[in-house]
């Protein structure tokens, strides 16, 4: 690979342009104070990011979505495997899974709100409900997309079903799973700050909740700032994650005889 | 072998209806204010939706929904191809959307009501801005990922820049454009929702949540399950519209390949 | 098929207490060192300026408590979390607490978190006791409550205390208050949303009523005042299972809040400057509005005329029926 330095130097000058811009809409004061000049929310986000408070919500905001996403990924790959490996189990689930699919946190926010009140337990649940069931589907295409050849061979060789599933089976699922966890890791993120904006769970979502009722909007913006960056991350780590686990993949299936 | 078809049917068909049944009469009893029973739940439903609030929430939000999404869908299409077939735009702007990308949508709403007040224009262009970045990157990635190859037959047969940004690009990207845009699609269903609770206070979203805050727990869920079947039916829809249209692409190239 | 989400609630529930069950342990038991753990919900007002005295004057402590303050996104919400025991307390004002009791949400009162002087609903100068308020521009044509009809007011969410209270001035100025467009706005979006004349008047809450004054709008009128004229209208509140699990907790919490809020009524200066902190508003601007007052009872005929308002306007059915223990430890 080689590395260019002109769509890097391009790259900077958009993120400039766009600043420019804002600076420039914000000092023609298009929208009152509500849209506050760049500068300023920078040095805001400044002093934003020299408090505890901030890095206490930004740990509570990241540690709810990982754990969430941990928690959706073990319960999602197992009930993937489970409902995908039997017929039976397929189709009594079929129903209710195809109906749940397009069906996003924030409907059953004010449900969460109610039973569990504006806590992290709360903001849990909302994200387990958000990835869970993304995983689940791509982990049954993932099963029933297995090789049937391989399956067989594996059979012939002596394996049990639980060495089959193991050896066979997750494997041959793993980009699908990893496709789904590459879409889910962004969404647990977002999904984490929807629940405390809109849901008063803990975490930055709730700080910008605060920003934007005290009518901080220099807060405000320099929050969502921080979200935008948080969001290249965590896109930036699960595509590297994914690209070891494929790799991985890749390789093991190279060293099947074709 | 028809056996067994016959029995997932069976299967397939019985277990939703068992829950259901098994909803109605665990629920029939209940004095938890918030789990009602389900026949409360239904009246509701009925008195609210059908069709009290038809006209002035639940269309009102559909409409929302869907002016949103097709400015999105429309937009996001052409501003991907103009990203991805402009290398210097594109170098400019992947960094700006992956940004703009992370943000929840629902954060900028707060945003949009100070730039624009807080009426339909609010609600169609938050929605619009917040479901045009999955399309739009989905085009990018589509039309990068069409073989040089393609692009070299197309060069071959000296096809017109507009031919080849029709006849090939487009039809080789569309794939992956609606796996976009059904993302999209979901985004929109969320930003429709969290669009309503700010300004006057009609919609679905705004019914439900304020059912929620005032402890109107049959209300409530009478809105949640009236959402869930907006957001399966919608995804429907956009499912056989989906089959069609690839469906014509398969045909479209069936035919090329013959002729 | 929605029985999977009560289903998935159990799950996640049980998931998450088997997670963080080992960090909180029952509150109930006393720590090592003899103090009783309460979580306490706020909306980060003005008026929390008297459970902050409680804290730091040591209030608390002399209770053999300590009180861990969140703030909570809004009053159902807090109830919410309240009833399910998730925090033990929760600050909300008495018409969210009507709505929750009617639908037969099991609360109760424990203290009273601010209100108004005996007597407050007839001072000459309503705005000096009132912090909230109703506010219109200053060339608006609007003149009386009566003209609100047809014109778009803003209220911090629907079918709570502003929304009741301004349409309790609609109604008694002769005014219907089905007829106003009520638009749902968090009040610095409201303000802008005045100022710029998306709304016709904006129904606020302090510090943005003195903000609204200062940035040239007219206060039209104190509806908080004009409907509960005297009483208790903020309140601490507890699930009736809290109540009953964490009796001698909350006996503690009610000393050391009724200990604060006489101290905050006579030490207002030290109060308003908490208050600045609390809203991170400019201590002038605190200033300038009004004054909090922080009752020492709570008194279920205040209660009852909220409640009986509440039903003549139509917002319950009929008046909520109060159990007889609805004010805890009477």
């Amino acid at each position: 690979m080689k590395a260019s330095v002109r769509p890097h130097a391009f790259s900077i000058m958009g993120v400039a342009g766009a600043l420019v811009i804002w600076q420039v809409l914000a000092e023609a004061k298009v929208a009152g104070n509500a849209l506050p000049p760049a500068t300023t929310v920078f040095a805001t986000l400044t002093t934003i990011l020299g408090t505890g408070t901030f890095w206490s919500s930004l740990g509570v905001t990241i540690g709810i979505a990982l754990l969430a996403l941990a928690l959706s990924a073990a319960t999602g790959v197992a009930i993937g495997l489970l409902v995908g490996s039997f017929e039976s189990v397929k189709y009594a689930t079929l129903a209710v899974l195809e109906f749940l699919k397009p069906v996003p946190p924030i409907v059953i926010l004010p449900l969460a709100v109610l039973v569990l009140g504006p806590t992290a337990e709360m903001s849990l649940f909302l994200v387990v409900f958000g990835c869970l069931l993304p995983i689940v589907m791509q982990t049954v295409d993932g099963v029933q997309g297995t090789d049937p050849v391989a399956r067989d061979t594996a059979r012939s060789y002596g394996m049990g079903e639980g060495e089959i599933l193991a050896r066979v089976v997750l494997p041959s699922a793993m980009p699908y799973i990893g496709t789904a966890m590459r879409v889910a890791a962004p969404a647990a993120l977002v999904v984490t700050v929807v629940a405390g904006l809109l849901g008063g769970g803990p975490g930055l979502g709730q700080n910008i909740y605060q920003a934007q009722a005290a009518g901080d909007y220099a807060g405000l913006y320099g929050l969502v700032i921080v979200l935008g960056v948080l969001g290249l991350l965590f896109q930036g780590a699960t595509r590297l994650a994914e690209r070891r686990v494929l790799h991985w993949h890749e390789s093991y299936r190279e060293a099947v005889p074709r | 072998m028809r056996n067994i078809t016959m029995r997932n049917w069976v299967i397939g068909v019985a277990a939703p209806v068992l829950l259901l049944v098994a909803w109605w009469f665990l629920s029939a009893d209940s004095t938890d204010p918030f789990f009602p029973p389900l026949q409360t739940i239904l009246v509701r439903f009925q008195e609210l939706w059908l069709f009290e609030h038809f006209q002035s929430d639940v269309l009102l939000s559909l409409g929302n929904l869907f002016f949103g999404f097709v400015i999105a869908a429309g937009a996001g299409i052409v501003l991907g191809f103009i990203t991805a077939l402009v290398a210097p735009v594109r170098w400019m702007l992947d960094l700006l959307i992956h940004f703009l990308r992370g943000i929840p949508p629902v954060a900028l709403v707060p945003i949009f009501i100070s730039l624009i007040g807080f009426g339909t224009q609010m609600r169609v262009t938050s929605i619009a801005l917040a479901a045009l970045f999955p399309t739009m990157i989905a085009t990018v990635d589509g039309i990068r990922s069409v073989s040089n190859d393609l692009m070299d037959v197309s060069r071959v047969y000296r096809l017109t820049r507009k031919e080849r940004v029709l006849k090939v690009l487009l039809p080789a990207a569309t794939p992956q454009i609606f796996s976009g845009l059904q993302v999209s699609l979901q985004v929109a269903f969320i930003v429709m929702i969290a669009s309503e609770m700010l300004g006057s206070s009609q919609g679905i979203g705004a019914m439900t949540l304020l059912a929620q805050q005032s402890f109107m727990t049959a209300d409530m869920w009478a809105g949640i399950l009236l959402l869930g079947v907006i957001g399966f039916l919608v995804n429907i829809l956009f499912s056989l519209l989906r089959r069609k249209v690839l469906s014509w692409y398969i045909g479209s190239r069936r035919l090329a390949r013959a002729s | 098929m929605r029985r999977i989400i009560p289903l998935a609630v159990a799950a996640a529930l049980s998931m998450a207490l088997a997670a963080c069950g080992g960090g909180s342990g029952p509150a109930a038991v006393p720590a090592a060192d003899g103090t009783t753990t309460l979580k306490v919900g706020t909306i980060g007002i003005g008026s929390d300026a008297g459970i902050r005295l409680a804290a730091d004057k040591g209030y608390f402590k002399e209770q053999g408590l300590n009180v861990e303050i969140s703030v909570i996104a809004n009053p159902p919400a807090g109830i919410a979390a309240a009833q399910s025991g998730q925090i033990d307390l929760t600050y909300t004002p008495s018409i969210p607490l009507l709505n929750a009791l009617s639908q037969n949400v099991p609360l109760k009162i424990v203290a009273a978190a601010d209100g108004y002087k005996d007597g407050a609903g007839t001072s000459s100068d309503l705005n000096r006791v009132d912090d909230t308020g109703l506010l219109v521009r200053k060339d608006s044509s609007i003149t009386r409550p009566k003209d609100l009809e047809g014109k778009n007011v803003s209220v911090p969410a629907r079918k709570a205390q502003l929304e009741v209270t301004v349409s309790k001035l609609v109604k008694d100025d002769g005014g219907d208050p089905a007829k106003v467009n009520w638009m749902v706005l968090d009040p610095s979006s409201a303000l802008q949303s005045l100022n710029s004349g998306r709304v016709d008047a904006a129904s606020l809450v302090a510090p943005f009523t003195s903000k609204a004054v200062s940035e040239g709008n007219h206060l039209l009128a104190s509806p908080g005042v004009e409907f509960f004229e005297q009483g208790a209208i903020g309140l601490w509140v507890s699930g009736a299972n809290t109540a009953k699990s964490k009796e001698k907790a909350l006996a503690g919490f009610k000393a050391a809040i009724y200990k604060a809020n006489a101290y905050a009524n006579g030490h207002i200066d030290e109060a308003q400057q908490l208050s600045a902190e609390i809203t991170k508003t400019p201590l002038d601007v605190v200033k300038s509005g009004a004054v909090n007052y922080w009752p020492d009872e709570v008194r279920v005929e205040d209660i009852e005329r909220a409640n009986n308002n509440l039903a003549d306007l139509g917002f319950l059915n009929a008046p909520v029926k109060l159990p007889a223990d609805i004010v805890f430890g009477k």
